[in-house]
């Protein structure tokens, strides 16, 4: 394969798991200017490594393989530690977006668009506590104010709320069955 | 961090991770007071699931088609630059016996490349530079004049209120802070004494003087006049979005700067017809693209401002969580003046 070819096969690797890659990075680093870097950064590793990949198996697990170990990376250069992001975490948050990435759909926006059904079945008040965090821009103590509850008890709420969230895209096949509480 | 660290952890170091800490450190005790587990402490499963939702919901509500349209794009373009070093790692996989073999012949086409002055590898260090500019690097530079217009024919052009807006900024000792993906504060005195502060935090551009409103709008070019070479279509603070204008507007040559392991480039205006200076003088550092020195030469004077500009790199310090935002840079009474 020439470098063109090799290059224009990788640009259209690249788009078609960029979306992925973002969600995937989003799970993992707060801050979005550092999910932007990560990014960029994943996919050139990415290329310059390309002789490596087995282009026989899926592209998507190969990829988040690079950008989890340049998340941790980043972790440690920050020497931030927010939370214990260890190997049987990491596997299992790859092994769900391997999971999405098995449900029909041309886009990841068709992929996922279960969570929307499943946030119209939560209970109102752990839907407006998503929406409040997620949707609406407003800092979590406005929010836990605005919902008329401590900001400990709107944490947890949210806590609730996701894990509502993940049983039910389990039920709806977007994740594996491995079992969501 | 310890990839072979298999410990579990509380709930509220996942909470304190994906909502924002109220409370510092783990209390067990406030943890169970109101008998609610969400995760278990040794489910590494159900974190994975907080996460990879967390996860959704976060890239649902930040998701803009046009805004990840660029995120690639920008990758494929610094995939460019990049070309020269996967072709190297692919000809070194082929085996030593063909290296050993070619390697009178590649001794000659290496020479070629390196010895004549090569419009190719100066197109690479500008993408190189261009990438580095989009990274979100905290950058700042400070500005100095380096030569005026002719203040009596400068004059004479200008309109009255071009007049009014030349009295006002003083260019010399501005500060211009770059953040990456088009944020930046530009900090400038004024012939009045005040300080104009504008920015632009990634989604809205802000202006305001010591005594006045702070005037937001979602227009990103709305309050970036005031940066030489801004208004000229070549944007220090968006480099990227430049790069058409600087590659093909301009014969650019690299150079290496004596005594140091920087490189130059400089650009030349190919015609009137091109909007810009007339010349550009980059130096960088070719490992990582940072600009450390750039010389805008033959400003417009039709809009204003100086003849030739130097931005000389001062800082790389991290800079605070919203320091892109105006709310960093006054109190917290300011009246703000959202415009259309």
């Amino acid at each position: 394969m020439s470098d063109q070819r090799g290059k224009l096969a990788f640009e259209i690797l690249a788009r078609e798991n960029s979306r992925m890659l973002m969600a995937y990075l989003r799970a993992l680093v707060k801050d979005q200017a550092a999910v932007d870097d990560l990014f960029q950064e994943s996919m050139l590793v990415a290329w310059r490594r390309l002789d490596e990949c087995d282009l026989s198996r899926p592209f998507g697990p190969w990829l988040r393989g690079i950008a989890s170990k340049l998340v941790l990376a980043y972790y440690r250069k920050a020497k931030a530690n927010p939370i214990p992001l260890n190997a049987a975490v990491l596997d299992h948050v790859d092994r769900k977006f391997e999971s999405i990435s098995g449900v029909p759909g041309d886009t990841w926006d068709e992929k996922v668009a279960a969570i929307h059904a499943c946030l119209e079945a939560l209970p109102k008040t752990h839907r407006d506590a998503i929406q409040g965090r997620y949707f609406d821009g407003v800092k979590g103590a406005a929010v836990a104010e605005q919902l008329g509850v401590s900001y400990e008890a709107f944490k947890k709420r949210l806590l609730r709320a996701r894990r509502m969230l993940a049983e039910c895209l389990g039920r709806k096949g977007v994740f594996s069955t491995e079992g969501t509480s | 961090m310890n990839m072979g660290d298999e410990r579990c952890f509380s709930p509220l170091d996942l909470s304190d991770f994906l909502d924002g800490v109220a409370n510092s450190g783990c209390d067990e005790t406030t943890m169970q007071s109101d008998g609610v587990r969400e995760v278990s402490t040794d489910a590494p499963e159900s974190v994975a699931s907080q996460l990879v939702v967390h996860g959704l919901l976060v890239d649902a509500s930040l998701h803009d088609d046009a805004v990840h349209v660029e995120r690639v794009d920008r990758l494929v373009a610094a995939l460019d630059g990049e070309t020269g070093t996967v072709a190297r790692s692919r000809i070194g996989s082929r085996g030593v016996a063909a290296a050993l073999a070619f390697a009178t012949i590649a001794c000659v086409m290496l020479a070629a490349v390196f010895l004549r002055p090569s419009r190719v590898s100066a197109a690479e260090a500008l993408d190189r530079i261009i990438a580095s500019s989009a990274r979100s690097k905290d950058r700042l530079y400070e500005l100095s004049v380096v030569e005026e217009f002719d203040q009596r024919k400068r004059l004479k052009n200008l309109s009255r209120e071009q007049k009014g807006e030349r009295r006002e900024k003083i260019v010399d000792g501005a500060r211009l802070y770059v953040g990456g993906r088009g944020r930046f504060v530009f900090v400038c005195e004024l012939s009045t004494g005040e300080t104009r502060t504008s920015g632009y935090d990634g989604s809205e551009s802000w202006s305001f003087r010591n005594s006045s409103p702070v005037h937001v709008s979602t227009e990103t070019e709305r309050y970036r006049g005031g940066i030489p070479g801004q208004q000229q279509s070549l944007g220090f603070t968006d480099m990227y979005s430049q790069l058409e204008s600087l590659r093909d507007g301009y014969g650019i040559e690299l150079s290496p700067v004596e005594g140091t392991e920087r490189k130059r480039l400089f650009g030349i205006r190919k015609s009137r017809d091109v909007r810009g200076p007339k010349g550009i003088e980059i130096e960088f550092d070719p490992s990582d693209g940072m600009v450390h020195r750039m010389v805008l030469d033959g400003l417009p004077r039709g809009r204003g401002g100086p003849k030739c500009v130097e931005f000389v790199l001062v800082s790389q310090d991290e800079r605070p969580e919203g320091f892109y935002s105006h709310e960093a840079h006054h109190d917290g009474q300011r009246r703000i003046k959202y415009e259309e």
